[in-house]
């Protein structure tokens, strides 16, 4: 168990390490925007990872311009991935804000949810 | 060279993704996740994926942002302990 | 207590998680786990397959157009979650936008939005077209486009806005992006038999390349709208509030 290997694999540390800080804010935080906040950075973690997967050695712009080698090209399918990830992420962002601001107007306070209706006991 | 850039620019990202996890005022949080959004798209663009950086902008920082503020306005502006 | 027991639990996960990507092959290695025969066709034969030297771009629209196709969906689908959860903000009926009261912002913001409009939408339509040649995407202007009209509704007020929308074209235009994917894609089985083919039977060389070219256009432009029109409704409906509405006219 040596962490020898994380220091050219320097991307995917980070995406480990910003991954765990979303799950902290969306575990151990009250209000629902802040786990919503927790919710995009986790998912810019998974992007990250993503795409570092997808590095050549010295690879670059992945125009085709026409003395190109084919071997000196990122890799183009995880920046696919990644594309539609982020416009799902975005989609889930709106989704879950606008269910905070529901329930902001029913019950006048975000951060205790109550599950018994709004005039029970 | 490039690599020490590599480098900063992961350093501050998640840095500003530590600040957003602890501050507790709603709207400062929002303005700094924007900042990371930022960062992430300059680091897009060290990784050859223009097209990512230029999606991760335009959505991140201007749209997402936008609706955290209104939100952050909406609702509580605080969040408790 | 709660969240010293998380952090534990979060350090450890961190541990094992690091030792393994220490594991990993290294960054930039030819060898990465992702590689696969696929790759190595698209970026060689990508340009001339598929007719975009944008290489993801030709593999968003030609390869993988099914997916996008379900990123397009979803995107819709979200959307409409969020309306049957908020409403929709009524035309020429909302009050102005974050704070509470109508009054709109000085001269400054305004006068620079008005220049800087017409700038950012040309950029816009710039984007659109040009991922056939180098960076851009339809999506990307789209996003460009909302981020123009959210831009106008926060410095002006959230009545000028809403009394420039017409419910019934926003509505229309909101679904274009599933439309567009929808329409192409069964051209192709009419034409070819196969669901999203690009081609006429019969046709070769420059005829199909250009037949081609209009069908992604014609999917970007779908896309394009349908995500800046969306977006500006999601937040259109994230600003209104109930109870405050002011009732006025639309004329």
């Amino acid at each position: 168990m040596s962490l020898s290997g994380t220091s050219h694999n320097l991307n995917y540390a980070a995406a480990v390490l910003l991954f765990l800080i979303g799950i902290y804010a969306v575990t151990a935080r009250p209000n629902p925007v802040k786990k919503v906040m927790g919710l995009v950075i986790m998912e810019t973690a998974v992007f990250l990872f993503l795409v570092s997967l997808g590095l050549v050695g010295g690879g670059e712009a992945r125009v085709v311009t026409p003395g190109f080698r084919a071997s000196t090209l990122v890799n183009p399918v995880p920046q696919v991935i990644v594309f539609i990830g982020i416009v799902i992420a975005a989609g889930t962002v709106a989704l879950a804000l606008s269910m905070c601001v529901r329930i902001y107007r029913e019950q006048d306070d975000l951060d205790h949810l109550r599950t018994t209706g709004t005039d029970g006991p | 060279m490039l690599q020490v850039l590599n480098l900063v620019l992961i350093l501050m990202i998640v840095a500003t993704a530590v600040s957003v996890v602890l501050i507790r005022d709603l709207l400062v949080a929002a303005v700094i996740l924007s900042a990371h959004g930022l960062l992430m798209a300059i680091l897009w663009t060290r990784l050859s994926a223009p097209d990512l950086a230029l999606v991760y902008v335009a959505l991140f920082v201007c749209i997402t942002t936008i609706m955290f503020v209104v939100v952050a306005s909406r609702t509580t502006r605080k969040e408790e302990r | 207590m709660k969240k010293a027991a998380i952090v534990l639990l979060l350090l450890g996960a961190g541990l094992l998680l690091l030792v393994a990507v220490s594991k990993m092959p290294r960054m930039g290695d030819s060898g990465s786990p992702d590689k696969t025969y696929m790759v190595d066709r698209y970026v060689a034969r990508g340009a001339v397959e598929a007719g975009d030297y944008n290489v993801p771009n030709d593999v968003l629209l030609n390869y993988r157009a099914f997916d996008s196709m379900g990123c397009a969906v979803v995107l819709f689908t979200a959307f409409c979650a969020v309306l049957a959860i908020l409403g929709r903000a009524k035309r020429g009926r909302s009050h102005a936008a974050i704070d509470v009261s109508p009054v709109s912002s000085g001269m400054i913001p305004m006068t620079v939005v008005q220049l800087l409009v017409p700038v950012t939408i040309l950029f816009a339509a710039y984007v659109l077209f040009a991922g056939h040649d180098s960076f851009g995407y339809s999506l990307q202007a789209g996003l460009l486009i909302s981020g123009t009209i959210i831009l106008i509704t926060l410095v002006f007020s959230l009545l000028e806005s809403t009394k420039r929308l017409r419910t019934g074209v926003i509505t229309f235009l909101e679904s274009l992006s599933v439309l567009a994917f929808l329409v192409v894609g069964l051209l192709g089985i009419f034409l070819q038999g196969r669901f999203l083919s690009f081609s006429f039977p019969g046709l070769h060389g420059d005829a199909m390349q250009a037949v081609r070219l209009i069908m992604m256009v014609v999917i970007g432009l779908g896309i394009g709208i349908a995500t800046a029109v969306i977006f500006t409704s999601t937040l259109l409906s994230l600003m209104r509030e109930e109870g405050h509405e002011l009732e006025r006219d639309i004329a």
